[in-house]
């Protein structure tokens, strides 16, 4: 039978017209690669929901939506952001899921400058002492396209969803050494660590990084659980490094190797990338090639800040007095004392209760009230700890070349009607 | 729903679909087969689209990074990706190129060179791959099975292979931006390249750019080709 189209023509005529127009335009080969690379999150990394925004789909680089992450006092793994440096394909697919790997011989070694060579498996990980630490795991580029305003930094441009509050189980640090009886160095000063995850190509720099080591003895966990279960394997399961209180690159996923070191290590990923300049620069003035150990530091130690919740950026609300809720968090040295709400973009200062937080470590969830008249209005929040550290009231004042740490007053835009 | 009304509802969809991903290809300029060529190698292009707008210098910054990250490019690439990126996913891009632009032209093309270009940034110089990642060319038996290599290079692959004993589980980017007589060059280099030519069956005809032309109507998805490996 003839099908006929509106035109008149028949389908097969139409299929080659249409055919012939797509070529034309050079748009198949477009839309087959767009077909590629347009994979919801569920479909990159098992287990996710799809309502992700997905910023790298061969590296299964995704973040929540802050709709969906405000939901949640202690974020699912189903909705947790992920940043990876290799491809969830090929030799990384093992990890492109939030099943937990199930391995209790994987071994985590322990060398350099030690008294001698030790390593424990993850059962063994897992007969000690576990303790848990609610706490913030965040990107140290979340936020980055707010530097856009100033200028655009290169990378993912995340929003404020790069970063979730999760349960982590784990042995400390310290009791694993003891236990192991390991001796370091005089002249030992980091702790290196290394996970399971390779470079796509062979010559490319592996994903290593250093930390302070009399810090890291003091709150290091060895994390077996996530939220009450084995780590997903897309979090870096069975076992994964975690720091409180440092950015999530810091929290070294498929843990591998521990090494007792003089120096931080040479990867890439600790020299040029995850650092910030020790003074304040211009766009143009410093690239990561720049970075040193005198110029710049890593991304350890999170800055303070605090994000809005509700209501969010172009919601309408009603006149009155409008209940605003969100959370701050610092680095856990210190406890988060004071959060400010201002609703006349800074010129007076609503105090904000703090009314739940699980740990030094955690989303301090707080709510305020401000009075909005009709109109488009302005709703900013900050907070101080005790160290009197706060928020810039301009985050554009911490531009740095990678645009990492964005911690500016966090300001939004609502309908007030 | 009537056919007459099924078909225009088509209609729209195939133009949406098509309007939408055209927004999506990389400006067209000279340069962007090395970069659909090498970047794809380590992570998928959202990550340009990300940064677009930077200026050279943060570009320039960018490549230095993929470098130390494992990006593999003579300085002569690395000027013209850079040169590129630069002006195309700049501050400050020109209008987009008129259609013709992209047109083959007329000339000789060397699929040696085509491939060193496009391929040999995963496939490595000799046609070895890297093993668990990127299988070898040389001494690929698939080569021979009948257009699949083709489709491979047209439209992507997705699934696991198992090559000369060696799994791989990995993904392939689509480079239907080659050309039909750059496609055909550089699959007829490698079926008679580093020995593969004590592979080829007696009477095979080389490719031709009509021959890949036909092939592309096909329209597959990565994992539709892997379907073809069978």
């Amino acid at each position: 039978m003839k099908e006929t189209t509106v035109e008149g023509i028949d389908r097969r005529e139409f299929m080659k017209r249409a055919g012939a127009t797509a070529a034309a335009l050079g748009a198949f080969p477009a839309f087959f690669r767009a077909q590629a690379q347009g994979a919801t999150a569920d479909q990159i990394v098992k287990g996710k929901i799809p309502e992700m925004i997905v910023h790298n789909a061969k590296l299964g680089v995704m973040e929540t939506p802050l709709k969906i992450l405000r939901k949640y006092q202690r974020t699912p793994k189903e909705i947790l952001y992920i940043r990876n440096h290799f491809p969830v394909t090929g030799a990384g697919a093992w990890y492109a899921t939030t099943e937990p790997i199930q391995d209790d011989n994987w071994e985590v070694r322990i060398g350099g400058l030690v008294g001698r060579p030790a390593k424990i498996t993850v059962g063994e990980l897992k007969k000690m002492k576990l303790v848990e630490v609610p706490a913030v795991l965040q990107c140290s580029g979340n936020g980055r396209s707010f530097y856009a305003k100033k200028a655009k930094a290169p990378g993912s441009q995340w929003k404020h969803g790069g970063m979730g509050n999760v349960v982590w189980r784990g042995v400390p640090l310290k009791d694993v050494f003891e236990a192991l009886a390991v001796e370091f160095d005089d002249a030992a000063r980091y702790l290196t660590a290394n996970g399971k995850d390779r470079p796509s190509t062979p010559k490319g720099s592996d994903f290593i990084h250093s930390f302070p080591l009399h810090e890291v003895l003091k709150k290091a966990i060895l994390a077996v659980e996530m939220n009450g279960e084995p780590i997903p394997a897309a979090h870096g399961g069975p076992v994964r490094l975690f720091i409180p209180g440092y950015y999530g690159t810091m929290q070294i996923k498929w843990l591998t190797d521990l090494y007792v070191t003089e120096k931080e290590t040479p990867s890439k990923f600790q020299q040029h990338a995850y650092r910030v300049p020790l003074y304040p620069v211009e766009p143009g003035e410093m690239t990561p090639a720049d970075f040193n150990e005198f110029n710049s530091r890593p991304n350890w130690g999170m800055k303070i800040k605090t994000v809005i919740f509700s209501p969010l950026d172009g919601e309408s609300v009603k006149a009155g007095m409008v209940k605003v809720t969100g959370v701050s968090w610092n680095d856990g040295l210190v406890p988060v004392t004071e959060v400010y709400v201002s609703s006349d973009r800074g010129k007076s200062w609503t105090p904000a209760k703090i009314v739940k937080k699980e740990g030094p470590y955690a989303w301090h969830f707080w709510e305020a009230y401000v009075a909005l008249s009709s109109g488009t209005r302005e709703i900013w929040a900050r907070a101080v700890d005790a160290w009197g550290r706060g928020q810039p009231l301009d985050g554009l004042a911490r531009w740095n070349p990678k645009g990492y740490e964005w911690n500016g007053t966090d300001k939004i835009s609502v309908k007030v009607g | 729903m009537s056919k007459r009304t099924a078909i225009t509802w088509f209609l729209a969809l195939a133009l949406l679909a098509a309007g939408g991903a055209f927004a999506e290809g990389l400006p067209k300029g000279p340069g962007v087969e090395l970069v659909y060529a090498k970047c794809q190698t380590c992570h998928d292009l959202q990550y340009l689209y990300d940064s677009q707008g930077i200026t050279e210098k943060q570009w320039a910054a960018v490549l230095g990074d993929m470098k130390e990250y494992g990006l593999e490019v003579t300085p002569e690439e690395e000027k013209k990706i850079l040169h590129y990126l630069g002006t195309y996913m700049g501050p400050n891009p020109p209008p987009a190129a008129p259609a013709e632009a992209s047109a083959p032209k007329a000339e000789k093309l060397d699929g040696a060179k085509l491939y060193a270009q496009n391929c040999a940034g995963c496939h490595q110089a000799q046609g070895q791959g890297v093993p668990g990642a990127f299988p070898p060319l040389a001494g690929n038996p698939e080569l021979f099975n009948d257009d699949y290599p083709v489709l491979v290079v047209l439209f992507g692959l997705q699934g696991p292979i198992e090559v000369k004993g060696q799994k791989i589980n990995s993904a392939m980017p689509p480079f239907g931006h080659l050309s039909d007589a750059e496609i055909a060059a550089i699959v007829n280099d490698v079926r008679k390249a580093w020995g593969n030519d004590e592979l080829t069956p007696k009477g095979l005809k080389p490719l031709t750019p009509e021959g890949v032309a036909e092939l592309r109507k096909k329209a597959l998805t990565p994992a539709q080709v892997h379907e073809q490996r069978k």
